[in-house]
């Protein structure tokens, strides 16, 4: 009786991951990583930007100019698109959806904006476009693991 | 009550976690692609055999939270994917292509979830009109559960697409 009752908490344990619904808590968990992100970049701070995406070679990064996969590339393309904190500008992020698809799965879709003082014109400039991140809990904390920005 | 145990020790191993994750058994993640891949090649299909923009949305999930991304902007809901299918149609005056696509991931995410990320091309008569797209799509079964083996692909619907025009194919 004592090995059934073993079991059946192991049982409970490994199936607690989905008996929970906390969509709410991990949105907001997952909007304070935005959150963080946007005040790195308008810090001028691409470390701490890069710091919310997923530090593995399996990260993906899908624009109109391909599919990058892997940190150190997506780093790498960041710094060699925006080497100073000028050229970064100010960022702004609106969410159209945050949704939850598994306990350690959600998908978030909305619009980006970077205001600058372009160089040529000494105008101020803004360049927007939509995205859809895909977010994954690892070691309790939310990564975005795949960036498709268009 | 041997078979009992045996059960619960099934059960328990089925749903190994690691990171918090659940891990799925090789011969689940093998029918998941199995069934998606099967999904995408009917709607290939379709589009291949010169159906309209609108001919596809039975893959898409009919939800007030079904998002599409698209560089004009994100459409929420299916009822915004199914006007903005129906302009696509009634601008078009010939199917642009054959479509073909091939796959750069394919996740299965849990049971009943999977993620794919391709590129698709747009292979026109005039060469000069060929383009190319990539494409990141979640998948999730939301339609007939109990539909037969053969048709399980069919359980599959688009719950999130995002489309990128290549820039080089512009």
């Amino acid at each position: 009786m004592k090995i059934f009752s073993l079991f059946i908490g192991l049982c409970l344990y490994s199936v607690s991951g989905y008996g929970q619904s906390l969509p709410v808590l991990e949105e907001v968990n997952i909007r304070e990583r935005l959150a963080y992100q946007l005040k790195s970049w308008n810090n001028g701070d691409l470390k701490g930007f890069m710091d919310v995406y997923w530090n593995h070679d399996s990260l993906l990064f899908i624009t109109a100019n391909g599919v990058k996969k892997g940190w150190k590339s997506v780093l790498e393309s960041y710094q060699k698109a925006f080497p100073t904190k000028e050229a970064m500008g100010e960022l702004g992020f609106e969410y159209y959806q945050i949704r939850q698809i598994t306990p350690h799965d959600a998908v978030v879709s909305g619009k980006w904006s970077v205001k600058k003082i372009s160089q040529e014109s000494k105008k101020e400039d803004t360049k927007s476009g939509f995205f859809t991140l895909r977010f994954q809990k690892i070691d309790k904390q939310w990564f975005i693991i795949s960036d498709h920005t268009n | 009550m041997k078979f009992q145990y045996l059960a619960l020790i099934i059960m328990f191993f089925s749903l190994e976690k690691v990171n918090g994750q659940t891990v799925l058994s090789p011969k689940v993640e093998k029918e998941i692609r199995q069934e998606i891949i099967q999904n995408m090649d009917e709607e290939l299909k379709i589009l291949n055999s010169g159906g309209s923009p609108e001919a596809i949305l039975p893959f898409f999930w009919q939800s007030d939270s079904l998002t599409f991304c698209v560089p004009q902007g994100v459409l929420v809901g299916f009822n915004d994917l199914k006007s903005f299918q129906t302009s696509m149609a009634s601008e078009r005056k010939s199917p642009p292509g054959k479509y073909s696509y091939h796959l750069i991931r394919l996740e299965p995410m849990s049971e009943s979830s999977a993620f794919a990320v391709g590129q698709i091309n747009v292979t026109a008569s005039d060469p000069s009109k060929s383009f190319s797209y990539h494409f990141s799509c979640i998948f999730e079964k939301k339609g007939d559960p109990k539909l037969p083996k053969k048709d399980r692909w069919k359980s599959w619907l688009i719950t999130s697409e995002t489309i990128s025009i290549d820039r080089k194919s512009k």
